[in-house]
């Protein structure tokens, strides 16, 4: 069996885009690297969707060793490229085994067309090998697809850590079916001579078989089938169309010591399900639902459905709200156009799956979010909110723009490369920059208020500095005035000590016996400053009705009102009344009690006369 | 009972503001709904313990009045068919699983059933539309009929079960059930309502009007010193009606009085 071979692409008199250049198109993506290998391939595999059934991809960590590492290192890379990097790819190869990491996409339609940039495609299917291969930027032509340009791929290469893929695919050729195998890496540019003539190279390098004439053509048929096998990729056959891209040496995690290294299994769980729940859900559609399976070193890693996995669990229901026509309608009003749909749920914070208890898990704590998408389902970004108080609950919303070709398209510009954000800032001034700058407007607004609305915050932005202080000053003001309303002032005003004249509640200290009575004895404390010495202390019983006073009328239980006696100090007078002069000291009341009733005192000062 | 239906709830803001917004009409259900909409803050649901659910209320809504249906609503309104509109509403809520749950023992779920589903119900039983009858408490329009069915229900297994729901007055209903102190012990408010039964069987329904007064506040009173509900169900009744028979000035025949049969007894 024949070993590919190596072809490195040198400038062109016109100039070509170098590797280089081809890796920096990617930007700088806010989400991880390998969260954005994960989008890029998963949303590819979706855009090669075939009709009436949803894809199934396969993600899988694995080491090569043995027989695979040898047909890895001995039928794909038996030609290393002359760039200065190459040297670590060799030396990498020169070991026992090798790490790889593989997407797999089964249900789609591979990478398919004709092999060669410079051919036209006038089969029946998309040019998707030379794109994917070749070409880089060339705009989509998926309607309403997630991918809006091919840039993403370029993520693949950055997550090697020789930039380095090989490429398997199952797919179809002017109708016909074909089975292609190529490799290729993205290096440095480097000069070297080839033939008798120093040339520059752009840095990119395919590894299959040379037509002779202009470059490098995959494997295919026979031979591809076998090399496949030897490497132990996933079996396809004529029917089973789709793609595997295989990363050599992927950087999974920035740990390079083994002891820090962070399982990789939940890593990519989590990666999908925040990503990609909303083709994963119950209710989604059976043509556009996801079936993932992970693998990592030969275990399966199970993938819940998102209804199972807080909080998502809430996310899916927004979104179960707006495909069944619910939640509400975002609008824009000058130009008037419905932007989308926005549905918030909130409901009691469930327990997290374990994988999401890990401290760099993209799930939050506490769910505050509003997931943003387009009518086709991926999620571009989640804009944070304000969480509820309550750490018990929490909530979660989903907007999808509306499926108008206008502001669809609108939101599909303001995606950068990386499908992670609207940047309204990436579309030239007009009704397109308007749809997304209110869009993203609205959501942010629903997201701030929906824990705390408007009202509760006082309508404005900020909530502004406390006013306690502000009230106790007040206050203050008030200190001196009275409850009573107008007329005499009790105590005075003057320095020093405030003491005053006033009699405390009594308390109920006894029942006695008295000439065959029953009689209760009320005890109370008086204070006499002498400056009053007019005052009468009045004593007035009464009967007790669901712990209050109750009036004697209608009943007839034998309370007359009558008090027997008053002891103010050592004095003691019959009657309910008497003069305490300067006396102060303890005050007991005697007063009969009815059988079949209990009784309350009222104790008052009054002026002698009223 | 499997499993807890949480009713929705309207604060009072929101009970005011149907009162308010729907002026002197009475209000319909759309003009209701449309209020509830503006004013969504003043609708909510416990936050945990059962599963929310406005179709129980709606349910109820509409069983309630049926019921107003058969008695004449909404066109005639007689003092005779509105208090036996009360009896059928007070057996028919006495004997709901539904508001055996803690749920009805709150006045915002029955602010919600009178000011948002029942409100034009409401206004036919009262004709004077006084805000009480619509937001929750003893004076609301289904829920002291409520109170009255659960409290006076003598269970399933009695000879008449409903018979203190049918025999008293509305103003013997009103003494003890506005009273929280009798009608917020269950016992202590079925022996009150038997004594006014086997009482008025005495001296006539027209003089009770007077002793019930008079009686009420007597045991309000030796429930000061001695603790009723705490009575054992028998000396408990006899209790009761001593006072009842004092006060009417009825000579006390024990045993002769007549048994009442209930189920716990």
């Amino acid at each position: 069996m024949k070993s590919m071979e190596l072809y490195s692409e040198p400038f062109a008199t016109t100039g070509n885009i170098t590797g280089e250049g081809f890796r920096r198109l990617l930007g700088r993506p806010a989400l991880g690297l390998l969260q954005t290998v994960i989008r890029e391939a998963l949303q590819n595999s979706m855009d090669a969707t075939l009709p009436d059934q949803g894809p199934t991809v396969m993600l899988r960590s694995r080491v090569l060793r043995g027989e695979e590492f040898a047909a890895l290192r001995g039928r794909v890379f038996a030609e290393i490229p002359k760039d200065a990097d190459a040297a670590l790819l060799q030396e990498e190869l020169m070991g026992e085994s090798l790490e790889v990491f593989e997407i797999a996409d089964f249900g789609t339609s591979g990478l398919s067309g004709p092999t060669r940039a410079d051919l036209v495609a006038d089969g029946p299917e998309d040019p998707d090998f030379v794109n994917f291969m070749r070409n880089v930027g060339a705009a989509r032509d998926t309607r309403h697809g997630g991918g809006t340009y091919g840039y993403g791929k370029t993520s693949l290469y950055a997550l090697s850590r020789h930039s380095t893929i090989l490429v398997d695919s199952q797919t179809t050729c002017d109708g016909l079916p074909v089975r292609r195998l190529m490799a290729c890496r993205l290096g440095g540019t480097f000069a070297a001579i080839e033939g008798d003539v120093r040339k520059r190279f752009t840095g990119r390098h395919w590894w299959g078989s040379l037509d002779g004439t202009s470059g490098v053509e995959p494997f295919s048929g026979d031979e591809a089938i076998r090399l496949a096998g030897l490497l132990g990729l996933p079996e396809r056959s004529a029917e089973a169309t789709g793609t595997t891209i295989m990363i050599v040496s992927p950087r999974l995690d920035e740990e390079d010591d083994e002891d820090e290294r962070l399982p990789v299994g939940p890593h990519l769980l989590e990666t999908v399900l925040w990503n990609f729940w909303p083709r994963m859900c119950r209710d989604t559609p059976c043509h556009r639902k996801l079936s993932v399976s992970i693998d990592v070193d030969g275990q399966n890693v199970r993938v819940p459905d998102p209804e199972d996995y807080p909080p998502l669990d809430h996310f899916a229901r927004a979104l179960s709200d707006i495909r069944s026509g619910g939640g509400q309608i975002v609008r824009s009003q000058r130009p008037a156009m419905d932007l989308g749909r926005i549905a918030m749920v909130k409901g009691l914070r469930s327990d997290r799956n374990p994988a999401a208890l890990r401290a760099d898990s993209p799930f939050p704590k506490q769910a505050s979010h509003i997931a943003l998408m387009r009518p086709v389902e991926l999620v571009v970004k989640y804009v944070e909110g304000e969480a509820f108080s309550d750490a018990r609950f929490e909530w979660g919303g989903v907007f999808v723009c509306s499926d108008d070709d206008e502001v669809e398209a609108a939101f599909a510009d303001a995606e950068p490369p990386a499908h992670d954000d609207w940047i309204p800032d990436n579309l030239p001034k007009g009704r397109s920059k308007t749809f997304v700058n209110v869009g993203l407007k609205r959501i942010n607004e629903a997201a701030r208020t929906f824990a705390i609305p408007l009202s509760a915050s006082g309508q404005s932005e900020e909530r502004g500095q406390s006013l306690a202080t502000t009230a106790t000053l007040m206050g203050r003001l008030l200190e001196g005035g009275s409850a009573k309303g107008p007329g005499r002032r009790s105590g005075g005003g003057g320095g020093g000590t405030t003491k005053r004249t006033r009699v405390s509640s009594p308390r109920f200290s006894r029942l006695e016996i008295d000439a065959g009575r029953k009689v209760a004895v009320f005890e109370a404390d008086l204070s006499n400053d002498g400056r009053s010495p007019d005052l009468v202390l009045r004593a007035v019983p009464h009967l007790v009705m669901d712990g209050g006073i109750a009036s004697s009328d209608d009943v007839d239980v034998g309370f007359t009102g009558q008090v027997l006696d008053l002891t103010v100090a050592d004095a003691t007078e019959p009657g309910e009344s008497m003069a305490i002069g300067t006396m102060a000291g303890r005050v007991v009341c005697r007063v009969p009690v009815p059988d079949e009733a209990a009784i309350g005192l009222r104790l008052s000062l009054e002026e002698a006369g009223t | 009972m499997t499993r807890v239906l949480l009713l929705p709830r309207l604060n009072e803001l929101g009970v005011m503001r149907i009162i308010d917004d729907v002026g002197n009409e009475m209000p319909t259900a759309k003009e209701v709904l449309d209020i509830l909409d503006e004013h969504s803050s003043c609708l909510w649901f416990a936050p945990s313990g059962g599963s929310v659910s406005v179709e129980a209320a709606v349910d109820i809504a509409r069983d309630i009045r049926q019921i107003a249906e058969r008695h004449g609503f909404p066109e005639s309104s007689d003092q005779k068919s509105r208090s036996a509109f009360d009896a059928e509403v007070t057996t028919w809520l006495g004997d709901q699983d539904i508001l055996s749950t803690g749920e009805a023992l709150r006045d915002d779920v029955w602010a919600f059933l009178s000011s948002a589903l029942l409100a034009d119900v409401v206004s036919w039983r009262f004709p004077d539309r006084n805000l009480e009858r619509f937001r929750g408490g003893v004076r609301n329009a289904f829920q002291r009929l409520w109170i009255r069915g659960v409290t006076l229900d003598l269970g399933p297994g009695s000879v008449d079960r409903w018979q203190l729901v049918h025999a008293l007055s509305e103003d013997a209903m009103v003494q003890i059930f506005e009273r929280a102190s009798l009608a917020g012990d269950r016992k202590l408010a079925r022996a009150i309502a038997s004594a006014w039964m086997v009482t008025s069987g005495r001296i006539g329904r027209g003089r009770m009007e007077e002793v019930m007064r008079a009686a009420t506040k007597m045991i309000r009173l030796r429930n000061e010193i001695i603790d009723l509900g705490e009575l054992e169900q028998s000396v408990l009744k006899r209790e009761i009606e001593k006072i009842f028979f004092r006060v009417a000035g009825v000579t006390d025949d024990f045993p002769a009085s007549r048994p009442l049969a209930t189920a716990d007894s």
